[in-house]
């Protein structure tokens, strides 16, 4: 029995996401992502964060839109805000030299929370929605 | 016979809480010199057949002889008196062996020391791997340890 560490990327895809549809002109959740049991992730200062949204059209959100990424406990008591920029900062999935780095760091346990908040021009559409957070993740070998 | 004075006379008599610390060192500089000019002899002969303890027993006798009148008696008389040791312990290593009479007994603790064909020499004492810092195997354990 141990534990094993390696890098992991959360998007869109991943098990534990959630996705909803946005409202245009007010914040809303566009995406949860709650950790597994016997696993942690870690975020560290140099992770990075990517988030492409638009509307059923699809038209993609202006790049004055807010985007908030926050990490909260189980029963949302407390919520700490991890990143809070503009959507044009975040657009960037691939160029090494423009993606946006976490800058801080983060330890989401299991059953805690990270939720990517939006206040956009336009309704987000669950189908378009794409983001990656890259993390460390800890989880506990399979016990046989 | 009065001593003879010699130039590390002085020095020579020097002694702290009553150990005679100033014969043993120039007692220690004139069987070095002694043993510097042995070595330049054998540089100069190296092919002779007379052993080490031949030529120590000789530089001894030679050093209390007529030494005295370069650094004194007492000094010419140590340093011939280390000579003299040097010639028999090579001969025959009396103090290992000496030493070695008591290497078997143990008192109130386990001695380092054994005898191996007449030489004494340090048993190792095993040092045990340095085990590597245990980190958690569960995650409750990890959170429990602030991450390690």
């Amino acid at each position: 029995m141990g534990l094993v560490r390696d890098k992991y990327r959360i998007n869109q895809a991943d098990d534990n996401v959630t996705l909803y549809a946005g409202t245009a002109g007010q914040e809303t959740s566009i995406a949860k992502f709650v950790a597994p049991d016997r696993t942690v992730f870690e975020i560290g200062p140099e992770d990075i964060f990517s988030l492409y949204m638009a509307d059923t059209t699809p038209t993609e959100m202006a790049n004055s839109c807010l985007v908030k990424l926050t990490h909260e406990d189980p029963n949302g008591i407390f919520i700490r805000q991890l990143a809070l920029v503009n959507y044009t900062v975040v657009t960037e999935f691939q160029d090494k030299l423009k993606l946006y780095t976490m800058g801080q760091a983060a330890r989401v346990k299991p059953k805690d929370r990270l939720f990517i908040k939006v206040n956009a021009n336009l309704a987000a559409d669950t189908a378009q929605t794409r983001f990656q957070l890259s993390t460390t993740r800890i989880a506990e070998t399979l016990q046989v | 016979m009065a001593e003879k004075e010699g130039v590390l006379t002085k020095v020579g008599e020097t002694r702290i809480a009553g150990i005679p610390v100033g014969a043993a060192a120039v007692g220690a500089v004139t069987a070095g010199l002694v043993d510097g000019i042995i070595g330049l002899v054998k540089g100069v002969a190296p092919a002779t057949p007379i052993p080490d303890w031949a030529v120590k027993g000789i530089g001894s006798f030679a050093v209390i002889k007529w030494g005295g009148r370069l650094v004194g008696s007492l000094a010419a008389e140590t340093a011939g008196l280390f000579l003299a040791y040097d010639a028999v312990q090579e001969l025959v290593d009396l103090r290992g062996m000496i030493s070695g009479l008591f290497s078997g007994i143990a008192l109130g603790h386990k001695s380092p020391w054994a005898i191996t064909g007449g030489v004494t020499r340090m048993a190792q004492p095993e040092i045990p791997p340095r085990a590597a810092p245990r980190t958690a195997d569960t995650i409750d354990e990890y959170l429990r340890r602030g991450g390690a």
